[in-house]
């Protein structure tokens, strides 16, 4: 390989990272908080501020982000930074991985990865599995390399990264060992690098290191570096010592999800995860699964070992009763990597033949958009002739299937093959970019995201906005305005109330305490003994997956739209003490909704 | 159900080979290399980890950290399997398959075993387990350490309670409430107890069988082939190693019984009654003199013992009495293993039961280690560089956190089997005696200097010693309660003696110095704190200025069988001892470890089974002249703290030496001695037998469950559902009834026992006891009273702030105990939680903490 070809691959892998930087790091404070985010953020800032919160078993985000909240102050960017940043750094990854996944895939890969939909969106909400997912993969991939020291340290800040880590560890240690168990009862000629090779992609010389005198120091320098990451790291220094306590707690919570005692709610339904599966990455399923298949049959064992990293945490993300759509991305992520490995092998244009393809692949792009958008309207547009536009679509079908035939008589099967699928890759790449700008919020949709966190804060702005307002209004003798929280358990609210000076959260209300503002459940029974003003808001807003039917599914995968009746949103009531108006005067009385 | 005992198993198992390698370096010198240790090393190891850290605040109590303190436990493992002793340590685990196997499925058939016991009979209701259930839920409900004192909202606990730390990381890794922990944790101890016994035992025999390997060794070794393998050296052959007969240990330390269960069933079958004046007679019975069963039985008769107003199985841990001045009697606790796990308190003594066993363990290994080198000697200031020093004063130094008394007993026991090689190879010398001291310090001082956050905070109620003048063991008592374990090891002592014939003189001037002296040293002290303590003689119920010392002196002569058993005892133990030292003249004996003495090495367990024989007699012996003064005033507890060690050691002893004289008396000898034994056993499991019977209902209980709160669902189910509630609901100070006579009432204290909320007050006798006092107690019993009577808000107002109390609780026995003022506390307070028996009302934050912004 030349120099030049490695400059143009560095420029690549740069211009995938600028990309993967764009597209996680702007508008990121734009969505709405959910109640996970909010209270991981909250626990960081806490930290940031010297208290000692009980930490969520997320030690590397809350750690990480408290640093940045020390320097910057607390918003919704900083609690976002981080995994917006790993998020990115995930396109660098491939490159480590090159001399198996090859040069033109690892690149390609990189793309893909900066345009995926559901690590688009998880890199754009505070969190820890884009943490845990660069972390584990850098640590492997700088072990690969030989760099046993920032492997340990890397390895060591996985471990931090809270149970999205053993999420993804169980899943490659399930994989290697079906992989090692596939490779011993099907040994193929090409496969002559020892049985463990397939696990992490390491060579038969890399294992053989591990054995000897000099792996045994390659242990040991990774395994002191993890432990005083963990040390350091954990615990900022010493600053958060009770890190240490959430870094085991990161693998307690994962064993725990695995025991959700009889009568709790257990994470999302299996269907809605196959459902992510097909809507936010159907062109790495398509040819994800096609590669993988193939390598099954030759006995590839790359391939094989990313097939079956799939399987392995797909499945494993399907029975672990604790589930999250999330999960799902420590399958997408081989899934990529076979599919580009698959595609480039399609790619590799037979001699003269390129236009012809070209040719092909533009007409089945134009069909299979014409297909896709006429589909769409069927479902959205009501009233319209359906014979008719059945018929349309068959006929574009029917016209794609003549030209592929006669271009495979004229040329070859090759080309009208080659061309189909490139084709098809086209609008499918066009679909995943769109469902990707959805996932990141940019068209305001975050909650209708399957990658979104559980219920959003939906009327922030509204709220502080009454609040600002109001405070304005009251003397600045009386200390200022005084907000209390009423039994609301809402993190997010929490967050977006942090900066106010004089505000409380309690869980009652004795009946003579007058506060200027009162944030209540929407409970009618609820009566206070000064006169207030209530003003009913949504204060959170969660799709209900299990009301859609397949219409609306696929309405959803279009529009990321959902029937009305199939939103399910938490109310609250903000009261505020009449004498806070100008021009009105505090009177007894139970409290009023306009 | 099984899915927790499961978990339970599991990790106990896991926490005992995470520990292994670090076993097998500590216990270098045992034949087992501390396998059956290895659990309650890794219990105790991971719970001090636990529990420093959380107390230092680099932790938290949670999951996580219960976890991390495992892993840590697993990282020193680890480190400790470095430079190629992981090879070793699978080699030597693979030469001993059989012991693994036979260990693992000892732990897993007394675990099932005591599980199924416990299931039958789960209730949290009764004695003292209120108070052991409300410690394992307040650590963990705690959010820091010191744990909360869950009876005195404001203050941690004062009370050695390292046991209820290692029961609550169990239950948070397991995920199972305290409730059922407390029944889990009662399997798993007498598990561990039974495995730590049999590890014991075990080591000694293999010591004993595995005299010739380790004779061929000693010559390699003479021969300089294993020099600086020193380890090695007392390793005797798996092969020789006896795997089924150690299983007498677990059998004598935890199953067999005082003889009172024998008692008890002639007592039901009427033998020894006559019918004479119109009732029942017995001249045996009342020369017996034990309560309940100095009283004629009911007819009709049967083998089945049983008690028509009482329970029978409970007076076999009261056989002693004392006698005060005018001859009543003063109640004496004489628990014994199989009492205490029938009885179900999760007790200090019952955790420490298993680390005890593995203080003994550490014990044999350094008299080993010590025999086999060169200079005999200890150096425990050269031994402070060592990684081993500290592991071995975390052992030692947790004692006194689980069970305090078992601190010093278990150090003595350690430093005495260090400097017994100098001993037997030079015989007595001063030096020994500052070596003694030596090692007692440094090990004493570290062992305190580890645990300093729990002495930082610890109260004792002991103040003293005080003279035993009037109180004494009788004979007849003495052999009751010790009778099953006295006979084989007086059997293994005369049949020891036979062969060694030692002299009589040194042992006789020995034990007649020690009981005479002991004797004369009380006489001394009591005439002399009689002359200026003038309360003292109104403990023994004597009027000021009786003639205490003589009527001792009297009492004593009058009864002797008992101070006569423990001056025979010593007599044969030392005199045997001091015919070990003194078989080769005054010359040091180089043979000790030089290994080309083969009666000598196998001498090697004998004279450990002796030092165990000596403690025990000298555990027994101690309280006949002194005890500790404390709430009761006389030897309730003493008796029962020491009885209850020396219970310990002389079962190991007993089980070491009827496996010895099983196997080798022989003639009549043998036969004489085989029927004896069997005749004793099958006395000393009635006990057992009939109780596990009667406490499990024939094993037809009404359900079969592990939760120890289950039982309110019938007495109490609006409280239970109300408790259930609260034992989710956030932290904070619980207000419910008490009374300065709660105490031993479950009804009392009962939300915060099984919530682990802390409550104002729960059992005020206990608090006092823990605390040495009742200051701050201080006048929380009327506030509560009046804050649920009073018809004044200001003044229930006061007592909630004071007390910083964020749950009033409203249930049936506050309803009917005051004449609480519901309406008031509707209007003031908000109802969270109501059912049709309770209601709970919750605090406002905002009324009593005005002012604080909870933003951070």
């Amino acid at each position: 390989m030349n120099q030049r070809f490695l400059r143009t691959e560095h420029i690549l892998y740069a211009a995938a990272l600028t990309i993967a930087l764009l597209i996680r790091l702007l508008k990121l404070e734009s969505a709405p908080f959910s109640n996970d985010e909010a209270a991981l953020a909250l626990q960081a800032w806490e930290s940031a501020l010297g208290k000692d919160p009980l930490l969520a078993p997320h030690p590397a985000y809350i750690v990480l982000t408290s640093l940045v909240m020390y320097i910057f102050n607390a918003s919704a960017w900083t609690a976002r930074f981080w995994p917006a940043l790993a998020g990115s750094l995930i396109v660098l990854l491939p490159a480590l991985f090159r001399d198996r996944l090859g040069s033109l895939p690892a690149v390609a890969l990189a793309f893909f990865l900066a345009l995926d939909p559901g690590l688009l969106a998880v890199s754009r909400q505070a969190g820890s599995l884009p943490l845990a997912l660069f972390f584990t993969l850098l640590a492997l991939g700088l072990w690969r390399k030989g760099f046993y020291l920032p492997a340990g340290i890397a390895a060591g800040m996985a471990l931090l990264s809270g149970p999205a880590f053993w999420h993804g560890l169980a899943a490659l240690g399930i994989a290697s060992l079906a992989a090692a168990y596939l490779q011993k009862r099907q040994p193929r000629p090409d496969d002559g690098e020892g049985l463990r090779n397939v696990v992490f992609g390491l060579r038969l010389e890399e294992q053989d290191r591990l054995t000897t005198a000099a792996g045994s120091s390659a242990w040991r320098k990774a395994i002191a570096a993890g432990l005083v990451t963990v040390l350091l790291a954990g615990t900022l220094f010493f600053s958060i010592p009770n890190g240490l306590s959430a870094a085991a707690g990161g693998l307690a919570a994962f064993l725990r999800g695995w025991a959700l005692p009889a009568g709790a709610p257990t994470g999302v339904l299996p269907s809605l995860l196959l459902i992510a599966l097909a809507a936010y990455a159907l062109l790495p399923l398509i040819f994800g699964l096609w590669g993988g298949l193939r390598g099954l049959l030759s006995g590839g064992a790359v391939d094989r070992f990313l097939l079956m990293w799939f399987i392995a945490a797909l499945v494993l993300a399907l029975v672990y009763p604790g589930r999250a759509v999330s999960d799902l991305l420590w399958a997408i992520l081989p899934l990529w990597a076979l599919a580009t490995r698959q595609g480039v092998r399609l790619l590799e244009l037979p001699g003269q033949d390129y236009l012809a393809v070209l040719g092909q692949a533009l007409l089945s792009t134009i069909i299979f958009a014409f297909v896709s958008l006429t589909a769409v309207t069927l479902v959205n547009v009501p009233n319209l002739p359906q014979q008719q536009v059945l018929l349309r679509m068959a006929i574009a079908v029917l016209m794609l299937a003549a030209s592929t035939i006669l271009i495979g008589w004229g040329w070859s099967r090759t080309v009208a093959v080659r061309g189909l699928v490139l084709g098809l890759s086209v609008v499918l790449l066009a679909y995943t970019v769109a469902a990707g700008w959805d996932a990141a919020g940019f068209t305001g949709k975050s909650a209708r995201d399957l990658f979104a966190g559980n219920a959003q804060l939906a009327s922030a702005d509204l709220i502080t906005g009454t609040i600002e307002n109001l405070d304005q209004w009251t003397p600045p003798q009386t200390g200022g305005l005084e907000v209390v929280v009423l039994n609301v358990p809402s993190p997010a609210l929490r967050w977006e109330l942090r900066n106010l000076q004089r505000v409380r959260f309690v869980e009652n209300l004795p009946p003579e305490a007058s506060p200027g503002i009162v944030i209540s459940p929407d409970q009618p029974e609820l009566a206070l003994s000064a006169t207030y003003r209530g003003q009913r808001l949504v204060l959170s807003e969660q799709t209900a997956w299990n009301t859609l039917n397949a219409a609306d599914w696929f309405r959803w995968m279009v529009f990321r739209s959902v029937p009305a009746g199939s939103a399910s949103l938490q109310h609250i009531i903000l009261w505020a003490r009449v004498d806070l108006f100008p021009g009105e005067q505090a009177q007894s009385g139970p409290g009023t909704l306009p | 159900m099984v899915l927790n005992t499961l978990f339970w198993y599991l990790i106990i198992g896991l926490a005992g080979w995470l520990a292994f390698p670090l076993a097998y370096r500590l216990l270098a010198f045992l034949p087992d290399r501390g396998l059956a240790l290895a659990r309650p090393l890794g219990l105790l190891l991971w719970g001090y980890a636990y529990w420093l850290l959380v107390s230092l605040h680099v932790l938290q109590n949670d999951t996580g950290g219960v976890l991390f303190a495992l892993l840590m436990v697993g990282g020193l493992s680890a480190w400790q399997l470095r430079k190629g002793r992981l090879v070793e340590l699978r080699d030597w685990l693979g030469a001993r398959r059989k012991l693994v196997i036979v260990t693992e499925l000892l732990f897993l058939a007394l675990f099932v075993l005591w599980t199924v016991v416990r299931a039958a009979d789960p209730a949290i209701n009764s004695t003292e387990k209120p108070m052991e259930l409300a410690f394992i839920n307040s650590i963990l409900r705690s959010p820091v350490f010191p744990p909360a004192d869950p009876w005195l909202s404001g203050y941690a606990i004062s009370y050695y309670y390292f046991g209820y730390v290692i029961v609550a990381a169990l239950a948070r890794l397991s995920g199972v409430p305290g409730a059922v922990a407390f029944n889990l944790a009662l399997a798993a101890w007498f598990a561990l107890t039974g495995l730590a016994a049999y590890g014991l035992v075990y080591n000694l025999l293999a010591l004993r069988n595995g005299a010739a390997s380790n004779r061929e060794r000693g010559e390699k070794a003479g021969s300089g082939e294993t020099a600086g393998q020193d380890q090695v050296e007392n390793e005797p052959a798996s092969a020789d190693a006896p795997l089924f007969a150690p299983i007498l240990a677990p059998l004598f330390v935890l199953i067999i019984s005082n003889l009172e269960g024998f008692l008890e069933m002639l007592h039901a079958r009427g033998l020894f009654w006559q019918q004479a004046d119109g009732g029942w007679q017995s001249g045996f019975w009342s020369w017996l003199n034990i309560q309940e069963i100095s009283q004629p039985p009911v007819p009709p008769f049967g083998w089945a013992p049983e008690r028509a107003a009482g329970i029978w199985w409970w007076r076999a841990s009261r056989v002693l009495q004392d006698f005060d001045w005018t001859g009543q009697t003063r109640e004496i606790i004489d628990e014994f293993p199989a009492f205490s796990y029938l009885l179900g308190d999760l007790h200090p003594h019952v955790l420490s039961m298993p680390f005890v066993l593995l203080a003994a363990g550490l014990a044999l290994n350094v008299y080993l280690r010590l025999t086999g080198s060169p200079s005999a000697r200890l150096d425990s200031f050269a031994w402070l560089r060592s990684p081993d020093f500290w592991l071995t004063a975390i052992v030692l130094g947790g004692l006194s956190f689980l069970n305090t008394w078992d601190f010093p007993i278990y150090l003595a026991l350690f430093a005495a089997a260090a400097v017994l090689p100098q001993f037997l190879r030079y015989g007595w010398r001063w030096w020994l005696a500052a070596n003694l001291l030596e090692i007692l310090v440094t090990l004493g001082l570290a062992g305190i200097v580890l645990y300093l956050p729990f002495y930082l905070g610890f109260a004792s109620q002991a103040g003293g010693l005080l003279p035993s003048l009037i109180y004494f063991t009788r004979g007849a008592h003495l052999w009751v309660m010790f009778g099953s374990l006295l006979a084989p090891i007086i059997a293994w002592l005369l049949w020891k003696w036979r062969s060694a014939r030692p002299a009589v003189g040194p042992g006789l001037l020995f034990a007649g110095g020690l009981v005479g002296g002991l004797w004369l040293l009380a006489s001394v002290y009591g005439l002399l704190r009689l002359g200026s303590d003038h309360g003292l003689a109104g403990i023994y119920g004597a009027p000021p200025g009786a003639p205490l010392v003589l009527e001792s002196l009297t009492r004593r002569l009058a009864s002797p069988f008992g101070w006569l058993t423990l001056l025979a005892l010593l007599t044969l133990t030392w005199g045997l001892l001091n015919a070990f030292r003194c078989r080769s003249g005054e010359a040091p004996q180089e043979e000790w470890y030089n290994f080309t003495n083969a009666a000598q090495e196998q001498q090697k367990s004998d004279v450990f089974v002796l030092l165990l024989v000596l403690l025990g007699a000298g555990l027994v012996l101690f309280p006949e002249f002194f005890y500790l003064r404390d709430q009761f005033g006389w030897r309730m507890n003493t008796i029962f703290k020491f009885y209850f060690q020396a219970w310990i050691v002389w079962a190991a002893a007993a089980a070491y030496a009827s496996a010895v004289l099983w196997g080798e008396a022989r003639g009549w000898g043998q036969f004489g001695f085989r029927a004896a034994w069997v005749a004793l056993l099958a006395m000393a499991l009635v006990y057992p037998i009939f109780g596990v019977w009667e406490r499990t209902r024939g094993f037809q209980p009404t359900a079969w469950t592990l939760d120890g709160s289950e039982f309110l669902s019938f007495t109490n189910p609006g409280d239970l559902e109300a408790i259930r509630w609260l034992q989710d609901a956030p932290y904070g100070v619980v207000a419910e009834a008490t009374s300065l006579r709660a105490s031993y009432n479950p009804s009392y204290a009962k939300v915060a026992t099984h919530t682990g909320l802390p409550t104002v007050l729960g059992w005020p006798g206990h608090e006092s006891q823990w605390r040495g006092g009742a200051r701050e107690i201080g006048s929380r019993e009327p506030d509560i009273a009046q804050l649920y009577n009073t018809r004044d808000w200001e003044q229930a107002r006061a007592i909630l702030e004071k007390y910083n109390i964020r749950y009033v609780y409203l249930g049936s026995l506050e309803r009917s105990q005051y004449r609480p003022n519901i309406d008031m506390f509707d209007t003031h307070l908000a109802p969270i939680y109501q059912n049709g028996t309770v209601t709970i009302y919750e605090v406002p934050q905002y009324s009593l903490r005005a002012g604080q912004a909870t933003n951070p």
